[in-house]
């Protein structure tokens, strides 16, 4: 309690800067002139009676300096020095101190800048619940596979050609044979659709998605509710789930948007909810589709292949539909195999392969990006692009690292014409660097940890032209500034 | 000189507290003074040390001080002991009692042991 005080009554002096002795040298006089006029009752001469007097007082200065540490805090006004020392230094030299900062800030602003693009992009994961359990399913086949219709990306693996598009009856087949992965979800990104909203037209991009999308997402629409099982049967009323952004833009955020009825592609669709304003579907992290529609409402919708329909086992020709399934923590070597030997009977059931053909093979990957067909198109881009600005910051530390070299040495013949050097300029040399480095970043939260570089080089450089000098003076005065404070310059 | 005594760690604050118990309001060189009158000029004490300890003591809340006219009608700064610094007091001097109690009983012992 009585620690918490002094420390408290310290702290208030040192924030409202009392650090004026005036009373000590008041009380210090008027304790001297006592002490001289009882020395003077007994018989001294005036000077013998002063002299008398400060001896017995004691150390004036030390006494001072003890009692100007007891008021406030002398580390913590040390520091305020030393920094103050070091930022006039620094104003002194604007020159200097300008290229530094300049140099740090642009090199800084391009890690930032270049890492929140990578991150964006290679690092945020789907905006859904335990997005890290979603594994995506994904096929590859050399160049006889027995999949030749493909509506949707495919990607070149060496050994000939993979996607992560399945046709419908292999999706019914993997999702009934499935006991490896929670149930899987369908999903299909189909571009751009004519929509008439209020008599308007507009462009949406859409997405088909299969009644347990939502539901194995675990994602909850802020309005109204998801697409359910019972939406996507053949023959149901189509209904759709808007997104946050499409609400705002095309509904004002009005609350009776659910229950409207909007015409896509020329067919009326009933809007049942409004989807989290987060959440971008599970396709890619960066946009989200501005309508979810049940897959049974493709063949309405999105006509495509014999008789416009895609579903059912009308077309198993066609490759189509992206998969996914959350991780029930069945090892995903296991699981892949288990799904592999599914998805092989269902091409041989449904393509009938001959002997010239051959059937894909089933990868499982990781999902919890979506397609992550990002990663495809600017992965490798963006950490070349990565690895360079963080070569160039490299750069800027080493240019500041060697002006403040060529600085220093300057400063090695002031701190060994001043006598002793102290523990004070080592300090004062730290603290500009330290401000060095904290005056330039503008906004460096991800690459802060590189700035310490220029500090560090520096102050190992000022520890040492001090230690030098250090050991050269103790062994001519027997002295150690390190561990006892010793004189001062 | 030479047997004059150094004032242990910790025991001018007991002292300056009980002084200023015992006196009531008093001035830093008052302090002094009866300091020295009491210990019978044993004790070797460097008169102005005792400036930081009352400002500490005082930052500690145990005394407070204002400026008053002195008896010669100068300006000088007045201590005197607070309801805390009461308080410190008195738990200062139990525990210092124990210990004189504890050591004194140790050397009585040799004491004994010595004759």
């Amino acid at each position: 309690m009585r620690l918490l005080k002094r420390l408290l009554a310290r702290l208030r002096n040192l924030a409202s800067r009392q650090s004026d002795d005036q009373r000590f040298l008041e009380e210090m006089e008027e304790h001297l002139s006592r002490l001289t006029e009882e020395n003077l009752r007994s018989g001294m001469t005036p000077a013998e009676a002063r002299r008398q007097a400060v001896l017995k007082f004691g150390a004036v200065e030390a006494i001072r300096e003890q009692y100007h540490a007891e008021k406030s805090l002398p580390f913590i006004e040390s520091v305020v020095q030393d920094v103050r020392y070091s930022l006039r230094i620094l104003r002194k030299s604007w020159g200097f101190t300008s290229i530094a900062a300049i140099s740090l800030a642009l090199a800084i602003g391009a890690n930032t800048t270049i890492f929140s693009v990578m991150k964006r992009l290679l690092l945020d994961r789907l905006d859904v619940p335990h997005a890290e359990q979603l594994r995506l399913l994904h096929w590859h086949g050399d160049k006889n596979t027995a999949v030749t219709n493909m509506w949707g990306m495919s990607d070149n693996v060496p050994e000939g050609i993979g996607a992560a598009s399945f046709s419908y009856p292999a999706f019914e087949q993997l999702r009934r044979d499935n006991h490896v992965l929670e149930d899987l979800f369908a999903f299909k990104d189909v571009g751009r659709m004519n929509a008439t909203i209020d008599g308007n037209a507009q462009i949406l991009q859409g997405e088909l998605v299969s009644g347990n999308f939502f539901d194995q997402l675990q994602v909850q629409p802020q309005l109204g509710r998801p697409i359910l099982a019972d939406d996507d049967r053949i023959g149901a009323a189509t209904v759709a789930l808007i997104s946050a952004e499409l609400w705002q833009r095309a509904f004002a955020s009005s609350p009776a948007v659910v229950g409207r009825t909007i015409k896509v592609n020329m067919v009326p669709v009933t809007i049942v909810g409004v989807a989290p304003s987060a959440f971008t579907g599970a396709k890619s992290v960066q946009s989200s589709p501005d309508i979810f529609l049940p897959l049974s409402s493709q063949p309405l919708v999105e006509p495509r292949g014999k008789n416009g329909s895609l579903l059912g086992a009308s077309s198993p020709q066609v490759w189509w539909l992206n998969i996914m399934g959350r991780t029930k923590g069945v090892p995903d070597i296991t699981a892949q195999a288990a799904l592999d030997a599914s998805l092989s009977a269902v091409v041989r059931s449904t393509l009938r392969p001959d002997a010239n053909t051959t059937i894909p093979r089933l990868d499982l990957l990781d999902g919890s990006r979506g397609l992550f067909l990002s990663k495809q198109m600017f992965g490798t881009p963006l950490e070349v692009l990565m690895a360079v600005v963080g070569l160039v910051l490299l750069l800027a530390c080493c240019n500041i690292a060697s002006l403040l070299f060529a600085r220093s040495m300057a400063r090695q013949r002031e701190v060994l014409r001043c006598g002793s050097p102290s523990e004070q300029d080592a300090l004062a040399c730290c603290a500009a660097c330290l401000q060095k480095a904290s005056c330039s970043p503008p906004s460096g939260e991800r690459s802060a940890w590189l700035w310490p570089l220029p500090v560090v080089a520096h102050c190992l450089h000022c520890w040492r032209i001090l230690g030098r000098h250090h050991n050269s003076k103790c062994r001519s005065t027997g002295r150690c500034w390190r561990s006892p404070r010793a004189s001062h310059c | 000189m030479n047997d004059r005594a150094d004032i242990q760690q910790g025991t001018l604050a007991l002292m300056v507290l009980k002084t200023l118990d015992v006196l009531g309001p008093l001035h830093g060189y008052g302090i002094a003074r009866r300091i020295e009158q009491i210990s019978g000029d044993q004790l070797a004490l460097n008169q102005g040390t005792l400036y930081p300890l009352l400002l500490r003591l005082e930052q500690e809340g145990a005394i407070a001080s204002e400026w008053g006219p002195s008896e010669n009608n100068r300006r000088a700064r007045f201590y005197r002991l607070t309801r805390a610094g009461r308080k410190q007091l008195q738990a200062e001097l139990r525990d210092w009692q124990q210990t004189a109690d504890i050591i004194g009983r140790f050397l009585a012992i040799n004491g004994e042991a010595g004759s």
